[in-house]
């Protein structure tokens, strides 16, 4: 046990095998960059049987589903989130699974899993998501998480990964000067780059563009699944009362039930 | 190992913007057991906002009803209406 509860179920997670990163606010912490999140978030190995372990230790600490996908193969293939919540040792535990993280290419995500299981990386207590694929999970809706972006952007291992992920203007500038085959190479993939000679007012605005449009991205994401998820929210209160009393193994097998009738596997899907 | 694939010594760049503060990078110098011990505590002491966002959602693709609003405003709401499909009986 490691004393600290985001550790201690992403190992329960990974009992016997690689099934579970962990990603998002708390890799933040194992990273060493900021305490920022109250909860725990998991990508994790798209297999029927990771997701039947991690619903058994979940189980064990009595945790129940919040409003979201079952974590079934079935809808997390399509990008749905499984979330669930639970009390220990007088602290409110949630636990936020995806198997297709946004913005990871397939490729991206399979490389991902072959590196986690050959311990190529940083030397972690638990598999934490590396940070360029972090910095790639914070391309969020929110402002704040830019914040997180340019102070990864500082620690990426390769100077061409902090061409194209910095939100410094003067980094970039800095970057440029000494690295201008480097960032000319780089200018059809991140465009703004092209604009680092016109000085650190441009830079900057361009700098905000481009994190407005990430953000409207993300925003538009999540539109698309909250339109599937209509009927699915609107039929949540009564699902909940269904499964408040049973274990979480039990509960599970319920929601798949409605989930088939309510819930599109993908989010441009239509019942 | 080229150039571009060495690391690049942006830390000692002396004038940097900050994105997140020196309390927040402190984490970072804290050997395990005391960070440990830090992450506990603010994960204890933080527990006090949890009436404040008992149904909103950090990660995933939910959101709670509120944070729809402040994405969207009402649009969903209005929206309703015009789905014709109707859901299916529970």
């Amino acid at each position: 046990m490691t004393g600290n509860i985001y550790l201690d179920l992403t190992n329960e997670f990974n009992a016997g095998r690689l099934r579970a990163i962990l990603s998002s606010g708390q890799a933040v912490v194992v990273h060493g960059l900021a305490l920022a999140s109250k909860d725990g978030d998991w990508i994790l190995r798209e297999e029927a049987e990771c997701f039947s372990h991690i619903l058994q230790v979940l189980e064990g600490y009595s945790a129940s589903y919040r409003l979201g996908a079952p974590l079934d193969m079935r809808w997390m293939s399509g990008g749905w989130s499984a979330h669930f919540e639970f009390n220990h040792e007088g602290n409110r535990i949630r636990c936020d699974f995806v198997s297709r993280p946004p913005r990871l290419a397939s490729d991206d995500l399979a490389n991902l899993w072959e590196q986690q299981e050959s311990g190529t990386g940083d030397n972690f207590p638990v598999p934490t998501l590396d940070l360029r694929r972090l910095a790639l999970l914070k391309a969020t809706r929110r402002e704040r998480d830019y914040s997180f972006i340019g102070e990864i952007a500082r620690r990426l291992p390769t100077v061409r990964e902090q061409i194209l992920w910095s939100r410094s203007a003067r980094d970039l500038a800095s970057l440029a000067e000494n690295f201008p085959e480097e960032v000319r190479q780089l200018v059809a993939q991140r465009p703004l780059l092209s604009r680092i000679g016109e000085g650190r007012r441009v830079l900057q605005r361009a700098l905000d563009e481009e994190r407005y449009f990430m953000s409207e991205a993300d925003e538009n994401r999540l539109h698309a699944y909250a339109q599937a998820a209509q009927h699915w929210n609107t039929a949540w209160t009564r699902i909940r009362a269904e499964i408040a009393d049973v274990p979480l193994r039990q509960a599970h097998k319920t929601l798949v039930q409605h989930a088939e009738k309510l819930l599109p596997e993908a989010p441009d899907e239509r019942f | 190992m080229n150039d571009s694939e060495s690391r690049n010594p942006m830390f000692n760049f002396q004038d940097c913007d900050e994105f997140l503060s020196e309390e927040d990078l402190d984490i970072g110098n804290l050997p395990w057991p005391e960070r440990i011990k830090a992450w506990n505590l603010w994960l204890a002491t933080m527990q006090a906002t949890n009436d404040q966002d008992k149904d909103d959602y950090s990660h995933g693709v939910f959101l709670s009803e509120r944070q729809k609003r402040e994405l969207w405003g009402d649009e969903d709401d209005e929206n309703h209406g015009a789905d014709t499909a109707s859901p299916p009986a529970l």
